[in-house]
């Protein structure tokens, strides 16, 4: 079964995602911070990161993000937060400056996270024959 | 003590040499001490010989703190001189020079916005009276405007950064509650229902302080666009249309003819979405929203009408405080934030308009929000407005 990696600061977001994914058979790694959920990413392979944005600092998750493509590494991620709406920005999903496959205000109902994540799973195996 | 040094400029326009020269003398050696703030004034004194001199310099970009007008000029008069000021809206603290204080020419200029007369012929003494009055006047009431902007932005901060807080646990709490109604037994399922529905409310009240603050303290992003009123209002009107079909409301939205104004679209988009959703919530079943657009001159005016359960007098005159909801028997299953129609007034203010209420307890309600071109028709998009945040943060 798909391997998948939370990295995520609030411990109950976390848990409630686990909760969520293991039922269906997911196996779930977390990481609280950037570092370890670099850490972790480039130990265990997971093959889908559900990422935050604003950890320690504001915009941790989309450092993260880009340090994950600089080094090569195409899983998809699915890019939870509330940033826009607590910031009042309009950030989305860019090719370089936000590199992640699907951009998602929190909170997103169990079903829907479910869905965007066998979405994802599915699309990358036509991205593994590409690369 | 001597305070702060800040160096005032002085523009004296009149075309008597004597005059210009007792000016100049006088100021480059006064200091004036506003101590409540600490500030020390000192004066740069600069001359234009006629009206027509002044304006083409300020219309070149000069600023000036403070000017001495004489009213009599080979050209134009001192009241001219005013009367443009007002009307580019670059109006300078003005002390009017006058020959005769003949009532009528008093009056006119205080109207215009002069805030002090010298009497011809004047002592030093005098000059520098009237100098000090008016230097108190802008030393303080730019002290004053810097504290209220200061307390603006610490009041933007501490609630950003509160709704940040806020808002974590609120979706925890969310995503928790959504997986217990996953397996919850049917006759708990009523309970999670409500607990979301409170959780919802919450969050839009964290979310409508967050944007009332924003407007207040200029941290809005704003991006300017020629915008056909209509559009907001079809989308407002489509994203409340099925709340509305459920209780049988039907929604109109008369203007046939295209309404453009210069606007920020989300800022329009909020305005109607929470004019028509009020409209909704409040209205009986069976009644009627009925959305106007129109403009005339420089004004566009939007009303939204409902045939609701309406207020008293005394109901409409607090409508519009932060946080003020109106509770009676007729609104107590009704949740809101009482935050939107306080920052609907707010952005009418932004745009040189208004927001108002008429109603009439059980007919219904009638809002009515002017607004004008926010930037000149021919400005481009987001000229001179505050750059976005999101642009600092990415790069």
């Amino acid at each position: 079964m798909p391997k998948i990696l939370i990295v995520d600061d609030d411990p109950d977001m976390v848990e409630a995602g686990r909760i969520v994914l293991e039922r269906e058979g997911y196996t779930v790694e977390s990481a609280s911070n950037m570092v370890d959920g670099l850490r972790t990413l480039e130990e265990n392979h997971p093959d889908l990161l559900i990422l935050d944005v604003m950890m320690e600092e504001a915009d941790d998750g989309l450092i993260l993000a880009r340090q994950i493509r600089r080094r090569g590494h195409n899983l998809p991620v699915l890019m939870l937060t509330s940033v826009n709406r607590v910031m009042g920005l309009n950030i989305d999903k860019h090719l370089e400056i936000v590199p992640v496959d699907e951009f998602v205000e929190k909170p997103v109902d169990p079903a829907t996270l479910l869905e965007k994540v066998r979405a994802l799973l599915a699309g990358r195996e036509g991205r593994h024959a590409n690369h | 003590m001597r305070g702060l040094k800040q160096t005032l400029t002085v523009a004296t326009v009149g075309d008597e040499k004597p005059l210009r020269l007792a000016v100049r003398r006088i100021l480059r050696k006064y200091r004036v001490d506003v101590s409540e703030v600490g500030v020390t004034a000192a004066y740069h004194p600069t001359h234009f010989t006629s009206g027509e001199q002044f304006l083409e310099s300020v219309a070149g970009g000069a600023d000036f703190d403070l000017l001495l007008l004489d009213l009599e000029l080979p050209g134009i008069s001192g009241l001219d001189v005013l009367t443009e000021l007002d009307q580019r809206n670059r109006s300078v603290l003005t002390i009017m020079i006058i020959s005769s204080a003949t009532f009528e020419t008093a009056v006119r200029a205080t109207k215009l916005g002069a805030f002090d007369f010298l009497l011809k012929p004047f002592s030093p003494e005098e000059l520098r009276h009237a100098v000090r009055k008016a230097t108190d006047q802008l030393v303080m009431s730019r002290e004053a405007r810097r504290l209220t902007e200061e307390q603006r932005q610490v009041r933007f901060n501490f609630i950003s950064t509160l709704a940040h807080e806020l808002k974590a646990p609120l979706n925890a709490i969310e995503n928790y509650l959504r997986i217990l109604q996953m397996d919850e037994p049917p006759e708990r399922l009523p309970m999670i229902d409500r607990s979301l529905i409170r959780l919802d409310g919450m969050r839009k009240l964290i979310l409508e302080l967050l944007d009332l603050t924003r407007i207040e303290s200029g941290q809005m992003q704003r991006s300017f666009a020629l915008v056909d009123v209509r559009t907001p209002a079809w989308a407002a009107i489509d994203l409340f249309a099925a709340g509305a079909a459920d209780r049988e409301i039907a929604m109109a939205l008369r203007a046939t003819d295209p309404v453009e104004m210069m606007a920020d679209p989300a800022e329009l988009e909020m305005v109607f979405n929470n004019l028509i959703s009020n409209a909704v919530k409040y209205n009986r079943d069976g009644g009627d929203v009925t959305v106007t657009v129109s403009r005339e001159g420089d004004i566009v005016t939007i009303t939204v009408a409902d045939t609701g359960i309406g207020m008293t007098p005394e109901e409409s005159a607090k409508l519009f405080t932060e946080f003020v909801r109106i509770k009676n028997k007729d609104t107590d299953k009704i949740l809101g934030t009482g935050l939107g129609l306080s920052t609907i007034r707010k952005l009418a203010r932004l745009y040189g308009g208004d927001a108002t209420v008429q109603s009439e307890k059980g007919v219904g309600s009638l809002f009515t929000v002017t607004l004008r071109d926010a930037v000149p028709r021919e400005a481009a998009q987001g000229d001179g407005v505050p750059h976005g945040a999101a642009n600092d943060e990415l790069s």
